[in-house]
């Protein structure tokens, strides 16, 4: 290899090695680039996320303080005071005549405090505080059952966790939730209610009712589902849980939601 | 002179592999890798005729094989790139560039064996590759795919083009100086061609199984 051909070898090596160099750089880069900009997307997402879940979490506890509210001013100044005017009504009674009229006014008023004892029981689920998950919805499956117009089965299985006061109360909404919507639009006649508790807690509502649509969107959008399958949406995301729903038209429906202890 | 017969071997088996992979895989193939896979069938016959046209007509139309597989491989690898990222400035590009390499090529059919119009026909033709890659490469970054790029087809496929043709560029632009210059010792630098043209097709071949395996894994989570 003579002088001039040594030269243009080095020339030309150098010329390669820059070119493959800048090639192998522009596809380094993009590389690098990609997983920069998906690690900040990542992060940002992850923002949006936890800011949502506070933002939810803020709105589910005013929420729950504004129900306290309404349940301790129904329960102590309505409740008290309708108490008051029965016993006044049956003084007035004794010495009256008209004892039809008072009878009437008087069952209206027992079952008017017997509303406001129950809505203020379903606003604020004092025994929730008193005695536990289990043992409220033992007592709500019960009170349901009694009223004669649906059976529910409450069963219980594996060791009790006991659960934060916030996340027991947004687990008992569910229930209520769900319960309340088998109750109001399944036309069921039966309901099973059952909880598993191990590593996460397992809540099955299942009825026997009209079955419904279930909704093509995940995240159960208030204005196509309603306000109670969003809400238990809602509540299950802030619990970190899954939801699993399964329903038929005329053969019932089935809730299954796993929530991380 | 047996090694660059060894490399121009190894050469033909490559593409020849990839349209066997190809072949095997119509079926979990779409569109876009359809004309990777045509690119690789081009490229065998390609390298059949080249290997036996000489054995019958003396050496002759050697060249010209070559000169219609390029233009053949720039139309294929232009619109795999235009289908993959369809802008304006593609749409142009890819139309000019066809449109040149063509005329080119048919004046090289004229003028056979006109070393400067077969460089003017190579850079062009490599620097219009090098631009579609380059393109896509962008789009990539404008877009952002979720997947990790490595896991992306496309990308082992720009990267393929874009690191072969580069080579190609600087040893074609090199190309007057070789022929004029060093004469009978060329064969070394052409051998270069075949260790790009048998990297280009081992990328291309990679991405074509992660084409096919995402595919598959595709219709079993439909399933």
């Amino acid at each position: 290899m003579n002088v001039y051909n040594k030269e243009f070898f080095l020339v030309f090596l150098i010329g390669l090695a820059i070119v493959l160099l800048l090639a192998f750089t522009i596809i380094v880069f993009v590389i690098a680039y990609q997983k920069r900009m998906l690690n900040e997307r990542l992060k940002r997402e992850k923002l949006e996320v936890a800011y949502q879940q506070k933002m939810l979490e803020a709105t589910l506890i005013s929420q729950e303080n504004e129900r306290a509210r309404i349940a301790t001013d129904l329960h102590d100044s309505v409740g008290a005071m309708l108490s008051t005017i029965r016993l006044t009504l049956h003084a007035a009674e004794s010495q009256l005549n008209e004892n039809n009229l008072f009878a009437n006014s008087k069952q209206m008023l027992d079952e008017t405090i017997e509303t406001i004892r129950r809505i203020s029981r379903d606003l604020l689920p004092v025994n929730l505080e008193r005695f536990g998950l289990s043992q409220t919805l033992q007592e709500m499956a019960e009170r349901i059952t009694q009223s004669g117009k649906i059976n529910v089965l409450f069963r219980e299985e594996g060791e009790k966790t006991s659960l934060k006061k916030e996340r027991e109360v947004q687990v008992f909404r569910i229930i209520q939730e769900l319960l309340n919507n088998s109750l109001k639009h399944a036309e069921a006649t039966e309901i099973v209610l059952h909880l598993w508790w191990s590593d996460t807690l397992v809540l099955l509502v299942k009825d026997n009712g009209k079955g419904f649509e279930l909704p093509k969107e995940e995240n159960f959008d208030e204005t196509k589902t309603g306000v109670g399958l969003h809400s238990i949406n809602l509540r299950t995301k802030l619990l970190e849980g899954t939801i699993t729903i399964k329903t038929e038209k005329q053969k019932g429906s089935e809730f299954l939601i796993t929530l991380p202890l | 002179m047996i090694f660059l017969n060894v490399l121009s071997y190894i050469q033909s088996i490559s593409s020849f592999v990839l349209l066997l992979i190809f072949l095997f895989n119509y079926s979990s193939t779409d569109g876009n890798f359809k004309l990777i896979g045509a690119l690789a069938g081009i490229s065998t016959i390609a390298n059949i005729l080249q290997e036996s046209v000489p054995r019958f007509l003396n050496g002759a139309y050697l060249n010209q094989i070559g000169e219609a597989y390029q233009l053949l491989s720039v139309f294929v690898i232009s619109l795999f790139f235009l289908k993959l990222n369809n802008t304006k400035f593609a749409r142009i590009l890819f139309y000019v560039l066809n449109v040149t390499c063509f005329v080119l090529w048919v004046l090289l059919l004229v003028y056979l064996n006109d070393h400067v119009l077969f460089s003017v026909y190579s850079v062009i033709s490599y620097i219009g590759l090098n631009v579609f890659a380059i393109l896509y490469f962008g789009y990539l970054l404008k877009y952002l795919p979720s997947d990790n790029l490595l896991t992306v087809p496309e990308f082992w496929v720009a990267s393929a083009v874009l690191f072969n043709f580069s080579g190609y560029l600087i040893i074609t632009l090199s190309y007057g100086y070789l022929v004029e210059v060093l004469k009978e010792n060329t064969i070394l630098y052409w051998s270069l061609f075949n260790v790009f043209t048998i990297i280009f097709y081992a990328l291309i071949s990679y991405s074509m199984v992660l084409h096919v395996k995402n595919i598959k894994a595709t219709s079993r989570e439909r399933l």
